[in-house]
């Protein structure tokens, strides 16, 4: 999962694996379709640009180069 | 083998000693062993934080994510990278973010991370996973601090 924040409302939102965030957001902030970049244009909500946090990294060993 | 010694007490808590040495120095130091030891190597931060558009291995880099806002050879990761290990577990001291411009950030969807070095030639050191994820031009790829971890289990 992807925790993602919308930088109009800065509703906490959060999308499936493998799901394109910018197509998958609904937080509700935008009244028009709920789609952040559309409805900022229509409700003149900020809705974009939208910050995809990452999640906990476990990173290990690396060699090879 | 189990883990590889007690990581956090003991009489000289070696493994939080070396894993400070590595990621939480803000200056480029050389580990000269003695007499039988093997080379001396130096390590060199800051280090860098790379996206990767197909994930690598412990043996094999990835492939580094190109352009639309990423630039090549990764973000610095500040002056000291990670923070005081525990338990042999360092986390990164501070937030890194990346900001997709003309296109999808990097090229393509981001599957993984790698951090490297700033030496001459630079060194990879660590690497791993991440849920893949496309950035759509304006928006942000943000590594909060302390979400990546390095724990000294896995060596």
């Amino acid at each position: 999962m992807l925790s993602l924040t919308c930088n109009g409302c800065g509703a906490a939102v959060t999308v499936t694996d493998g799901t394109d965030p910018d197509a998958a957001l609904a937080c509700g902030c935008c009244p028009q379709d709920h789609h952040h970049g559309q409805a900022a244009i229509e409700s003149g909500v900020a809705c974009r640009p939208i910050t995809i946090t990452v999640g906990q990294v476990q990173v290990g060993p690396a060699g090879g180069n | 083998m189990a883990n590889m010694t007690d990581r956090n007490t003991g009489g000289n808590n070696l493994v939080n000693k070396l894993m400070q040495a590595m990621y939480t120095s803000s200056t480029s130091f050389t580990i000269t062993p003695g007499t039988g030891g093997g080379s001396a190597f130096t390590i060199t931060p800051p280090f860098k934080l790379r996206l990767m558009t197909a994930t690598g291995s412990n043996t094999a880099n990835g492939t580094e994510a190109s352009g639309n806002g990423y630039t090549t050879g990764g973000t610095s990761m500040g002056s000291s990278a990670f923070g005081t290990p525990s338990g042999g577990v360092s986390t990164n001291n501070n937030a890194v973010s990346y900001t997709a411009s003309g296109g999808n950030l990097g090229g393509g969807a981001i599957v993984g991370i790698e951090i490297w070095d700033t030496a001459a030639t630079p060194l990879r050191y660590l690497q791993g996973s991440i849920t893949s994820v496309t950035v759509a031009t304006g928006n942000t790829l943000n590594f909060a601090a302390g979400s990546i971890s390095a724990d000294a289990s896995q060596w």
